[in-house]
This record gives C-alpha cells, structure tokens and sequence, in this order.
C-alpha cells in the first residue's frame, strides 16, 4: 500500500481509528464506528487512557468540530462553508472515515456533472439489451451510503449547477432515493448522513437555494484565528506530506515557515502583523492550503534543485505564484508589499532579493 | 438558635431559587442581606408595589455625590428574593457590611496618600457587593480564585464551571446541600489556594460577624444570612474574633453617606457597560428564572419569534432542529441540558445558516434584552430629582434604555418647553439628550436623540447642591463657572448654551462677566472668538421670544473694541499666526454681515480700509482684507485692481505676492473668471516670474487653486491658455442689435410687461 500517493484518511490513520475503538466506552450512534465523544478526540487530538497518542487532524475551535459532530448525529446533514483552503475538505474526509470507516464515498461537484451523478445512472448496454433492471443501474456513492449506511460526501456543493443541487431535497428530508423506472426506492439505513462542502470566495459558485440551505446546518469554518495556530497547521501538514512524497529534504525550518505564513497573513489581512502599515490584498484567497504547497514546492526545489535545505530562492517561485494570480492587479499589489514590507524588514534581504528577481 | 449561612452568587439564578426554598424551609425570624448598613432606612421599599426590578440601591457621600455605589438587583437576584422575604413576612432585613461611610473615607484618604488616582475619580467608585464573589473589592487582589475549581474540572472558564454545577443544575428541595456544597468549596479554596484576603476584605468580613453577634444578642432565633459565597467560611467562627474585630474598627474615619433607590437597566446588570461587571446575559437569566422548567424550545422559539420580525423566515422546523442539535451539543459535552452557549451554537448553525451577524441581533434583543426598571413614585427623592421627574412627566419625554428621536417644532409650546428642559439638562452636564443636526428646517426645527443611563441620576443628585429645581441650579452652575472661567470665549459659550434654556436672570450675569473680561483682556484673537457665538445667540431672539438687547449692547461693544484693537494686533505675526487670525477675520467678518447694524459694519470696513494701507502686516490678512473689502462693494474695482497690481508687482518679494494672492482668492476664484482686469494682472505677474521664483511660489500657489471646486479651476485653465483678456464685451453686445430695430416700438410693450410682472 506504500506506493499509493495519497492514502485515504481511514488507511492512514487506521492505527488511531483501531485505538480509538478499543477505548471508546461511550454509547454509539446506530451505524457509526466510533461514538461522537470519541470522534471529536480524533480529530482534535488527545492521550489516550492507555497512553496512546492521537494526533489532532483540526487546528482550531474545539467547539466547531462539536456543533459538526453533534449535527450528523441528528440526522440533519452538515454544511461546511467557507474560503478555499479552510480544511473543508479535509475535516469532511476525517469527519467520515471516523463516523463510517470510509471517506470514500465521494462525489465531487463540478459545473458539468448532472443528476445521475447524484441519483444513479445507467448502464446503457445493459438498459438496451435487458431493459430496465437493478442490473443496469449504475450506483452512485450517495446510493451506496444510503444502501450501508454511511456518510457521503459532496465536494464543492457550490459548483453543482442549481436544478441538480435541488435533487438533494428528497434524499435529504425524506431519505429516500426512488427509482421511479423500476418502480423502487431506495430507503437510507440509520447511519446515513451527507456532508457537503462549499466556498463562498470562488468565482462561479451557484448559491444554495432556500429549500435546500433549510436541510443542512451550516458551520462556517474560519480562517486560522492566531499566527501560533496557522504555523502549527503549516508545520504538520507539510511534514505530513514530505514524509509521503518521500522528498529527500530536510524539515523547514520554523523560521521560514513563520515567515511564509507572516507573508500570507498580512496579505490576506491587508495589515503587517504589527498592525502599523495598511497594505492591499491580492485577488487570490491566500488560504492556509496555499501556504502549505508553497512551502512543499519549496522543499522540491530545494530536494531536487537545491541542496537540500529549504532557502528563500526555493520558496520565491511559489510565493509568487501563489500571490499574483491577477497578472495585472496582484502584480501591482506584490510589487507593492514587496517595496513597502519585506524591503524594511533586516533580517528578510534573501526573501526579499529572491522575490525580487523571479517579480522582474 | 441558630445561624444558616447561605453563599450566593450574586445575580445567579439557582441560588436565587435555593434562597428562596431554604427560607420558606428554615422560617427566619431576622435576615442578614450583605449591604451598606445606611441603606436600611429605605429597604422596606423593595416589596413596594409599583416596584420593578432591575432596580439599583444608591449610596452616596453627601458632600460629595460623585463618590457612589450601586447594588443593583434583577428580579432574580438572591438578594432581592431575601429583601422581599422579609418585607412580606413582616420580618426584619438588615444589610450587613462594612457601613459605606468608613469605606468612602478610607477611599479618599487612600485616594490623598496616591495622587495618580485622581484620575479616575469622575467614575463612580465601583460597586462593592454586585460583582461576583471573584472580585470582593472591586480590585482584584488575586486571580479570580474560582477559576482553581474550574481548571480541576477541566473547564476554561469559571463563570461555566459555577454555572452548571451551581446555577442551572437546581434540584428541587436540595437547598441545604446546594448551600453546603458551595460553603464546602469555597472553604476548602480559602483554606488551601488562596492566602487570606486583603485587608478591606478583613475589615469588610469583621464588621460581618458584628452585625451577626448583635442580631443574637437581640434574642433572634433562627438567623439566615445571605451574603456572597466568597465570606461564608469567614463568617463561622463568631465567639474566637471578637476582640480582634473590635479592635479594627478603632478610629476608622467616616463620611455621611445617604441611599435611596434608582431604576437600573438591563445592560447595566451585563458586562457591556463597562463596570458593575456582574452577568453577561442578564436576559437569560431572566428566562430561567421565568421559565425553569424550559429546556431550550421556549427560548428558541423567542428566537424565532425575533427573526419573524425582524422579516426573516423562520419556521417551526428551524426551532424543532435548533433544539436537537442544542440537545446532541449538550449530550457531547456532558451536560445535563443545554445551556446558552449550546443554544446559540444552535441557533448560529441552523437558523443563521453559520453566520455570527445575526446572533449580535438575538444578543441584543434576547440575551441582554433591554429592560428598565421603576422605582415608586412616593420613593423621598432630593428636590432637584423631584423637579426633574416632575418636568419629564410634564413634558411627556419616556425615560428608556433604547435610543428614541424627538423632532421640536420650538413655534409649538410644549416643543419649546422641551426644548428649554433639555437644554437646561445639558448646562448640568447631564447628558440625556444629544441635539442632532436638524435637516435643513430652519432655526424653529431641533432634532434630539434621548438615551437614558442610570448614572444620569448621580449626576443630578450631585447637582442638588446647586439648587432645588433645574432652572436655579443651572443658573447658579453656570454662574459659579464664569466665575471660574477667565476665557471670553468660554464664558460666550455659557450665553450661547443659557439662551436655549432661557436661563435669563443668568445672562445678564453672563453679560456682566463678559464685559469685565472683555475689559481687562488684551487679547484680541479671544475677542474675536467670543464675537461669533454672541452674533449667533442675537439671532435666537426671534424664535424664543426673548428681548435680547443687552446682548446687542455687548456685541457692539465688541466689535468696537475688536476694530481698535486689530490693525495692532496684525503686526508682524509669524506665518502660522497670521493663518489664525486670517481665519477669525474672515469669520469676524461674517458675523458682522449677519448683524446687519449699519453703523458697525461702517466701522468694520473702516478698520480693513486702515490696515489695508498699513506695512508690516502679513500679506495674508492684507489680501483678506482687500477682498473682504471688494466683496461687501466698499472699494471700487478700480481700487481694487490697483491693489492688485501693487501687492503683484515686481517690487515686492514674490513670497509676499504669493501670500496676498491666498488672503485675497481663499474659497474662491470665481473672481478671476468674471474681472478681466484682475485676470491680466495676475496673468501678467506669472509670466513676469523668473524660473527659479517661479518654482519657488508654486507651493503657496498650488496651496491657494487647490481648494477652489473642480469646476473652477478648469474654467481658469481654460482662461489661462487663451491668455490675455482683451475683448471689449459691452461693444460686442450693442452690436447684436439688428439695424431695423425700432426702439420707439419696443417701448409700447413695456407698460404691459410690468403690469405682468407688477412691477
């Protein structure tokens, strides 16, 4: 299984899950594999009785995991709203493979998918030759959560086109999914529950209709609240990658990794840190997401251009990149931070040259 | 015989509700509520009928009523519960806590020995006994020592922690255990964590045990005392500290200290104001208290009920999944029933689809929910404060928590006589009303904004000194002031605020005081500054029907001392000085055009005339002046133009040009669009500059165009490229007349045309 480039949660951290198990004591919702008490200790992190260390998988309020948690055990489904790059995703995937043991079942919306992406589709082979039968139909993660149970995931809610985000409705009031062409339906098992995730920055987004914001309960997930908070996220999740992608390169150092996240949170924040220069922000979200592949494609540079140790020239490229997504208006605005901020800053002249050279 | 301590937190809810079931239980014959003992002669107010909480007991120093206290209570408060007790059963309440007369003077011989502390001395001193029993003192000595218990419990926050295992887990007849538990806790804190309290606290917990030995000396059976959770251990011991407590209150200093009852706010009660820092939601406590049984739907349907008016859709299913996902938070973390914090998260998650904005709407309405309390109307209140109440209620003003408008109409008398109150309440520092900007509706049209703060009465009670009814002490305050004040302006500023509140005796005063000062003082610039607010007072007169020739007189005699006093005063002032006065002649001048008196606009002109031809004054002013002159149509265009021409002239040093030409074109160059002649000029000096000049002025000159309107100035640059003006315009227009026109014709029609226009 080593050579998969990105295991699923469950696989990954099957060791924390097991341990988890062994330990909970408290009462399970029906269907689930783990109960909330317990889910919450995964994704936050926590000692386990027996010693066992759980790593935390959310950095941030303790207390919105626990309005998430609680809602998937009211058979309401849950909402996860907010700017790309706030762990969305990420806490959906954990949130199911802690609840199911299985974050896989997954449709990822996009502008182009349709309603059998949601409902079931058709083999048409079959359909021509047989007819209309179980056989032919063609099951979608949302059924199979349904059929077993689980929790299914959307991704990107947003980018569905409307008519077919409104095809939730029945599965999510009534849970059920009929198919009218065999004249069945399917009825969801306790345990089923959808989380879906969606952003409010992204351009292109088709807003939730009423009928269908009504049936989730939205939690808006923040962007990190302190600088310790996000350099802590940054730390884990780049070490966490550079150990999968087996890059030859050593850790960065804390230092760079503040200094990326200073750069990205004064960016996004349109304030330096010590609150004195105004400066503008960029078009682009300068999420946390952006600055952990920064830093990563820094430490590829450094791994298999540089020697090995991260230095300001490997981070420029992506800083740069990451920043100036308007090649007209982030230009200026970098150019701007650049001349303004990172220039007056002593101990930043290497960043600074560095970002100078690849801005030219 | 016996004594039953019960530990409260004030404000809380489940010990308001233990109170009242341990009290109904052990029947006391005396009850000891923690309190200033000089509040007893008015606690019998408190079962009073028209009484309604949150209502707060003010103890003040009579000399000096800015030093005050509130103990402020809500309907839910413990101690409310025992001050009631006792009113309905017809036994005695006594308070019990170091008399605030010791506290007030040892206060201010402590605030002598630091000086810095002076400071803050405007705010009133902070209540003792309503905060939570953390801060005994009001200085907290020592971190809130709750917080100890909290963090064992693995809680972040100790109001949390006290709250559900002390507030919100009321258990039916558990009283004796609740108080137990709490006197258990606290006595284990006090014993092991937290040294001995600071010496106030000692003195404070002395004069407790005291009051407790002469209520059993007094033969009293069953004593229940009530105070905050925080003394009850201290106060076990009675017989072992005798000696040692007498000998504390040896030669303790004293003031007289005077109490009375005031309504409170709800927002007073929370954290939001500032100090009395007691309950965040004091709304919700009320709740509880009105509600014990609800576990979450009541409330939340409040909620919706509040979103529905505010227009926003909100269904009965909102509130079924808001309490389920209240009820799956509480049962995650462990609690009994869901709390505020698990109903807001609710609340924020499925009504507010994640949004915080909308839950400031449920904090302020709900959580907080403005409320205001009554006092009783017989309550003895000071002759100011009866006199006020007296006028509000006259006047129909609603004394409220929340901001109402008022619009005046001053030509209607109830209006007027608001008007008149309000104002008079400004004078006194007591600001209810905040006069808004009436939109362009003429001098008869006053916009008021009414906010009531309870502090309000403090003020007016401290105003009591200065009489009894609110037009004596306004005229007395305002008197003692300009006494007090040696400015003119100031004192123009007292006549400007006492003719809203037609303070009349007092203006003359005023007047008096205005004289002598003007008199004495050699300061020009004050006169000229005193000059402005009078004018604009001389022209209340029509709308308040009030004869206000003294001011006249004054206002003349003003004006004459400002034009001897001003060429004089002109001379060779610095740059940023002749900027200022450039600024008060300008608004001198103003003044003098409003006035519309004839003789002294004559003099006025007469001065600029003067000064104009004056040297050694600053070519600011002198530009000021010739454009002032120009404008008011007292020199020719001529005469102007000659001005011009010698102030631009290539004798002078450019610096000096520059700086006449920002004096004479300040706000305006509509001048230069419309006078060809003083077009060329200038025209003619700008090419005349020499580069290196040229360069040098273009500060002051940039200075000078940049505030003329966008339109102006391109019309001038427009002017500017066409170069000299040399057309000859009243030529150009006799010629547009055709040459068969027949004058003697057009004539016939003019009788016509005037009878149309009724010329």
């Amino acid at each position: 299984m080593q050579s998969v480039l990105r295991q699923h949660a469950e696989q990954q951290f099957s060791q924390e899950l097991e341990e988890l198990k062994k330990q909970d004591t408290h009462q399970r919702p029906p269907n689930w594999h783990l109960s909330p008490a317990a889910i919450l200790t995964y994704l936050m992190g926590g000692k386990l009785k027996n010693g066992f260390e759980v790593t935390p998988k959310y950095i941030g309020s303790r207390r919105l995991m626990e309005i998430a948690v609680a809602t998937l055990t009211t058979d309401r489904a849950l909402l996860l709203y907010g700017l790309p790059g706030t762990a969305k995703s990420w806490v959906s995937e954990h949130l199911s493979a802690a609840i199911s043991g299985d974050s896989t079942l997954l449709i990822q919306g996009t502008a182009g998918i349709g309603e059998e992406a949601i409902r079931y589709g058709w083999n048409y082979a079959r359909l021509l030759a047989e007819g209309p039968s179980e056989k032919a139909l063609v099951v979608t993660p949302m059924m199979t959560a349904m059929k077993e149970g689980k929790i299914a995931r959307i991704e990107e809610l947003t980018r569905i086109s409307s008519d077919v985000q409104d095809t939730l409705i029945t599965i999510l009031s009534e849970k059920i999914l009929p198919v009218p062409e065999l004249n069945t339906e399917v009825q969801a098992i306790k345990g089923f529950n959808v989380i879906a995730t969606a952003n409010n920055r992204d351009k292109g987004v088709n807003e939730l209709s009423g009928a269908l914001k009504r049936r989730f309960n939205t939690v808006i997930l923040p962007v990190p609240e302190t600088m310790d908070e996000e350099i802590d996220i940054v730390q884990r999740r780049v070490a966490s990658l550079a150990k999968v992608l087996e890059l030859p390169a050593q850790a960065p150092s804390l230092k760079e990794i503040q200094r990326i996240v200073t750069i990205f949170r004064e960016l996004r924040a349109g304030t330096t840190q010590d609150g004195k220069t105004k400066i503008k922000s960029p078009t682009s979200t300068m999420s946390t997401a952006e600055a952990i592949s920064v830093v990563n494609s820094g430490l590829a540079l450094a791994a298999h251009f540089g020697d090995g140790v991260l230095s300001a020239h490997d981070l420029a490229a992506g800083l740069v990149g990451a920043v100036v997504k308007d090649p007209v208006q982030d230009k200026i605005v970098w150019n701007e931070y650049l001349e303004t901020v990172l220039k007056t800053r002593e101990d930043w002249r290497d960043i600074y040259r560095a970002c100078k050279e690849i801005s030219l | 015989m016996s004594i039953h301590i019960l530990g409260i937190r004030h404000h809380g809810v489940g010990s308001a509700r233990n109170v009242e079931e341990a009290l109904a239980q052990l029947q006391p014959d005396i009850v000891l509520v923690e309190g200033p003992p000089e509040a007893e002669g008015v606690l019998h107010w408190a079962a009073h009928p028209e009484m309604k909480p949150p209502v707060a007991m003010l103890a003040y120093n009579v000399e000096e009523p800015h030093q005050a206290v509130f103990y402020p209570f809500a309907q839910f408060s413990p101690e409310w519960i025992a001050l009631n007790y006792g009113a309905t059963h017809q036994i005695p309440v006594r308070m019990m806590d170091l008399p605030l007369s010791h506290t007030f003077a040892l206060e201010k011989s402590k605030e002598k020995t630091t000086p810095d502390k002076s400071t803050d001395k405007a705010t009133p001193v902070k209540p003792d006994d309503n905060l939570v029993l953390d801060s005994p003192s009001g200085i907290q000595p020592h971190p809130d020592p709750m917080a100890y218990l909290a963090r064992i419990a693995g809680y972040d926050d100790s109001e949390w922690w006290w709250e559900h295992h002390f507030e919100h887990n009321y258990l039916k007849d558990q009283a004796p255990a609740h108080f137990e538990a709490v006197a258990l806790a606290v006595e284990a804190l006090r014993e092991q964590v937290i040294t001995p309290t600071e010496d106030r606290d000692q003195l404070r917990e002395a004069y407790m045990r005291r009051i407790i030995r002469q209520a059993e000396k007094e033969g009293y059976a069953r004593i229940v005392v009530v105070c905050g959770a925080w003394h009850g251990p201290a106060l076990l011991n009675l017989a072992g500290t005798v000696r040692e407590d007498e000998k504390k209150f040896k030669g303790l200093p004293k003031v007289k200290v005077a109490a009375t009852w005031i309504p409170w706010t709800h927002t007073r009660l929370g954290l939001f104001s500032g100090y009395g820092a007691s309950i965040v939601s004091p709304g919700w406590y009320e709740h509880r208290w009105l509600h014990p049984e609800d576990l979450g739907i009541r409330w939340l349907t409040k909620v919706a009920q509040l979103f529905r008016q505010k227009k926003m859709d909100t269904s009965t299913a909102h509130v079924i999944e808001a309490f389920r996902l209240a009820e799956a938070l509480a049962a995650l973390r462990g609690l009994p029933r869901p709390g505020l914090r698990e109903l807001n998260e609710a609340t924020q998650t499925v009504i507010c689809f994640g949004d915080t904005v909308l839950l400031k709407l449920v904090e302020e309405e709900l959580i907080v929910a403005h409320r205001m309390g009554k006092v009783p109307r017989a309550l003895p209140k000071l002759p100011l404060q009866a006199d006020f109440e007296f006028h509000q209620k006259k006047l129909r003003l609603e004394v409220g928590e929340t901001r109402k408008e008022y619009e005046l109409d001053l030509r209607k008398e109830l209006d007027l006589s608001r008007s008149r109150f309000l104002h008079r309440l400004e004078i006194l520092g007591i600001d209810w009303g905040h006069k808004q900007r009436a939109a362009g509706k003429g001098t008869f049209k006053e916009v008021w904004r009414l906010r009531w703060e309870p502090e309000m009465l403090i003020k007016l009670i401290e105003m009591g000194i200065w009489g009894n009814t609110l037009e004596a002490a306004g005229s007395r305050f305002l008197l003692d002031q300009s006494q007090r004040g040696q400015s003119i302006t100031e004192v123009a500023r007292f006549i400007q605020q006492a003719i809203p509140a037609e303070l009349f005796a007092v203006i003359e005063k005023l007047l008096g005081r205005i004289n002598e000062l003007a008199t004495i003082s050699s300061d020009i610039l004050e006169l000229m500054g005193a000059l402005v607010p009078l004018v604009d007072v001389s022209r209340y007169g029509n709308v308040r029907k009030t004869d206000l020739s003294a001011i006249h007189l004054l206002v003349e005699g003003l004006v004459t001392r400002i034009c001897i006093g001003l060429p004089n005063a002109c001379y060779g002032l610095d740059e940023d000085n002749a900027q200022k006065m450039f600024g008060h002649i300008r608004q001198v001048d103003e003044a003098i055009r409003l006035l519309e008196n004839d003789l002294l606009t004559q003099t006025w002109y007469q001065t600029l005339g003067i000064m104009l031809d004056k040297q050694h004054i600053s070519a600011v002013i002198t530009g000021c002046t010739c454009r002032l002159l120009f404008d008011a149509k007292v020199m020719e265009t001529e005469e102007t133009a000659r001005h011009f021409g010698l102030a631009l002239s290539a004798g002078n040093e450019p610096a000096y040009a520059a700086g006449w030409l920002e004096g004479f074109l300040k706000g305006s160059g509509m001048i230069l669009l419309l006078d060809h002649a003083l077009w060329n000029i200038l025209h003619g000096w700008v090419a005349s500059l020499e580069e290196g000049h040229f360069v040098e002025l273009l500060p002051i000159l940039r200075r000078t165009f940049s505030r003329f309107d966008v339109g102006e100035r391109r019309q001038l640059g427009e002017k500017a490229r066409r170069g000299r003006v040399v057309s000859t315009p009243v030529n150009r227009r006799t010629q547009t007349v055709p040459d068969h026109f027949d004058p003697a014709r057009a004539e016939r029609v003019l009788p016509v045309v005037r009878q149309l226009l009724g010329i």
